[in-house]
């Protein structure tokens, strides 16, 4: 298997997301798509002219994995400035200015993401006009409410999100099948939800007023699978010795939990992966063998 | 017993570099000497120059007329059949060295060593390896399949010499023919032929960290080593050809025949085996550790995306991807932190990358370069141990000449003139002249 492989295994494991999304959620993920790949790719071909590269390198594939990450990750239908704007820190500032791929230190779809969330906070505020919140904002503005009263809103499905649980399933099967096939690591998703579970269990008291909802339903609310099997795995930010990669994933359940019960952003998805690649490298000489 | 190997028709000039992979060859015919098949026109010198006696023998693999250049000795073959008298040591480790075998496995090492060692050590069990160390090479096999009774011969000569110990023929796949001995299929993933994980796989003895197989008892030597020594020990033959694997076929190939007058197609080739092998240079030639030579297939390589599927595959447990960063920052300290050093240069890592990164050149270079590091420190370390010799020397001398001085200078204050009678110190003088260190130069 190839590079290109790797990459095309991962737009592969994506598009049951993406349909899923799509189906859920209408037109503005299509759209958003749309907008993300085309955007990348010129944004990439036009560094490499610039910097009188081969445009071969555009097509190992890893640009328009970063793309689909964000079109996928960031709201629907969100307006094309802001999402070139994701693109092109992604692609520019977090991937080529440190070398191209394999040497970035962060996750590129998430730096886009999370540059895009802090300049433009509003639209990231209102999903869709479809469910209005999401079910976290949902759980976290509720004024005492306990879980179940919570629930009674129309941000919320069976066991979690509102459509979010259906992405999240979707890509629960695109994830496994990624570490199936041996193109993700096993341990980084199942380390970040079973800290995820762990942290959500602790903070669950059954149901109450005051309880943070239980690890079902974190596990299937906002974006926690694609970031378990998507972003954790991304080979280049995260750890290369077993035992960090355990760590690493745990680190990011942590604190995925830490932003979701505590935090104001509406998910801690983004910074907590950045939080993760920012440890990796001291994971992995913690861990490396002596 | 499957149709004998065709044998390439010599070339118009055999080549033997100088350089060898460890020490080097000397010459010992001159510019123009007529030599017979099986001569020995080289001999091969330990890298550190401390033995006096050649590790190894190189012979003519034609008669013809030697011509010397400054980088390898040129054997222009007469097309005569003019042989050197049979080999008639009755030794066997004598014989094996006097034939020039060496480990034809890729190794190199000369196998009268590697016996000697054996022997000494006591071993009791004997491995003949002829699984293949990669895809695509299929010399020893071939060799299995057209030559067993030899391979038998060879392996009773050295059973012999090891007094009745347990002969296992390890194989990469089950063989066509049936042979009268034990045979095992090498179980486990590529490298299963490194002489290690056989002794491991096949025996369930574990050779130490830097150590060899003798050490536990085990001698492994390549099927065509083993060959090598039947027909050097039956039919007094030196060494001077072998089964080669030139691109997918194999041939007889005699040692110094140039490699761009294999029949292979035009273009970049490897020596060495597909995987673990070295880019051909434009005047390279077969030497005895050549097992297959192979087009070189232009790859694409694209960057670390630090996948890890490398890790895995290294038989070491070594962290291929961290050492590439290293090497590739100069980072010798992280280098050899990471254990380049125990990198058995088996490729492992090359064949699992998808970014087809030549990694295995990634390290040699590496460990080449702390090699030539540990050189100059070495170096260096003798110089200044010199240097503070000689200073010592100086002062030393320095010291010797003040005082003999000294000692003249005050002779004359103490003796009181007389009138008519000789100073003593002037012959005195005169005699220690001889004896002054020459002048020390600032």
């Amino acid at each position: 298997m190839t590079s290109r492989g790797v990459m095309l295994r991962v737009g592969a494991a994506l598009v049951p997301v993406a349909v899923a999304a799509a189906w859920c959620f209408g037109w503005g993920v299509v759209t958003n798509l749309v907008v993300a790949l085309a955007a990348g790719m010129a944004l990439e071909a036009a560094w490499l002219w610039l910097r009188h590269r081969s445009l071969a390198a555009a097509t190992d594939g890893s640009a328009p994995v970063t793309c689909a990450l964000i079109a996928l990750a960031v709201p629907p239908g969100l307006p094309v400035g802001i999402l070139v704007f994701a693109v092109a820190v992604a692609l520019l500032l977090a991937k080529h200015l440190y070398g191209g791929l394999g040497r970035n230190v962060f996750n590129p779809a998430m730096v886009g993401y999370a540059a895009a969330l802090v300049a433009y906070p509003a639209p990231f505020g209102e999903w869709d006009a479809l469910t209005g919140a999401t079910a976290l904002d949902a759980l976290r503005h509720r004024e005492g409410a306990t879980v179940a009263e919570v629930w009674q809103q129309a941000a919320f499905g069976a066991i979690g999100g509102r459509g979010f649980e259906i992405v999240n399933a979707a890509a629960l099967l695109g994830g496994v099948w990624l570490c199936a096939v041996r193109v993700a690591h096993w341990r980084c998703p199942v380390a970040v939800l079973a800290s995820l579970g762990v942290c959500a269990a602790l903070g669950y008291d059954g149901g109450s007023s005051a309880s943070l909802g239980s690890p079902l339903f974190h596990w299937f609310a906002g974006g926690t699978m694609l970031a378990a099997f998507f972003i954790a795995t991304d080979p280049v930010t995260a750890p290369a010795t077993p035992v960090a990669q355990w760590l690493f994933g745990a680190l990011i359940g942590i604190v995925i939990y830490v932003i979701r019960a505590f935090g104001a952003w509406p998910d801690g998805i983004a910074f907590a992966v950045l939080f993760g690649n920012l440890a990796a490298p001291a994971l992995d000489r913690l861990c490396l063998p002596r | 017993m499957a149709a004998p190997l065709a044998e390439l028709p010599p070339p118009a000039v055999l080549r033997y570099p100088f350089a060898a992979p460890a020490g080097h060859y000397r010459a010992v015919v001159a510019h123009g000497a007529s030599v017979r098949l099986g001569d020995v026109i080289a001999e091969r010198e330990a890298d550190d120059g401390a033995r006096s006696v050649p590790i190894e023998l190189l012979h003519a693999a034609a008669s013809g007329r030697i011509e010397a250049m400054p980088s390898a000795l040129m054997l222009r073959p007469d097309g005569e059949q003019r042989h050197a008298p049979a080999l008639a040591a009755p030794d066997l480790v004598e014989r094996i060295r006097d034939a020039g075998i060496v480990g034809l496995g890729g190794a190199g090492y000369p196998t009268h060593l590697k016996l000697r060692q054996a022997i000494a050590q006591g071993a009791d069990a004997l491995i003949v390896n002829a699984v293949e160390c990669e895809a695509g090479v299929n010399a020893d096999r071939t060799l299995l399949h057209t030559h067993p009774e030899d391979v038998l011969c060879g392996i009773e000569a050295l059973a012999g010499a090891l007094r009745a110990p347990q002969v296992v023929l390890a194989l990469g796949a089950p063989l066509r023919v049936a042979l009268p001995i034990e045979t095992r299929v090498a179980p486990g993933p590529y490298p299963a032929g490194w002489e290690r994980a056989l002794t491991r796989r096949l025996l369930g003895r574990a050779v130490p960290p830097g150590g060899f197989p003798t050490d536990v008892g085990v001698l492994v030597l390549n099927v065509a080593t083993v060959f090598a020594i039947a027909r050097a020990w039956r039919h007094g033959e030196p060494l001077t050809r072998r089964v080669v694997t030139v691109g997918t076929a194999e041939h007889w190939v005699r040692i110094g025949h140039p490699v761009a007058e294999l029949p292979l197609p035009a273009g970049a080739h490897t020596v060495g085996g597909p995987v673990t092998g070295w880019p051909a240079a434009a005047d390279a030639a077969v030497r005895k550790d050549t097992r297959s030579v192979t087009p070189r297939p232009a790859v694409a390589e694209s960057p670390c995306i630090r996948c890890g599927w490398c890790a895995p595959a290294c038989p070491q447990g070594l962290l291929p991807q961290e050492l590439l960063r290293g090497v590739e920052a100069e980072r010798w300290e992280q280098v050899e932190r990471l254990r380049v050093d125990e990198c058995i240069e088996c490729g492992a890592c090359d064949l699992a990358c998808p970014s087809r990164l030549p990694l295995l050149a990634a390290f040699r270079h590496a460990k080449r370069q702390r090699r030539e590091a540990a050189q100059r420190a070495h170096a260096a370390d003798l110089a200044r141990q010199r240097f503070d010799q000689r200073n010592v020397r100086n002062a030393q001398r320095r010291d010797a000449a003040r005082l003999r001085r000294d000692a003249r200078l005050e002779a004359p204050r103490a003796w009181v003139p007389e009138r008519g009678a000789q100073p003593p110190h002037t012959e005195a003088g005169r005699a220690d002249t001889p004896d002054e260190p020459p002048p020390t130069t600032p």
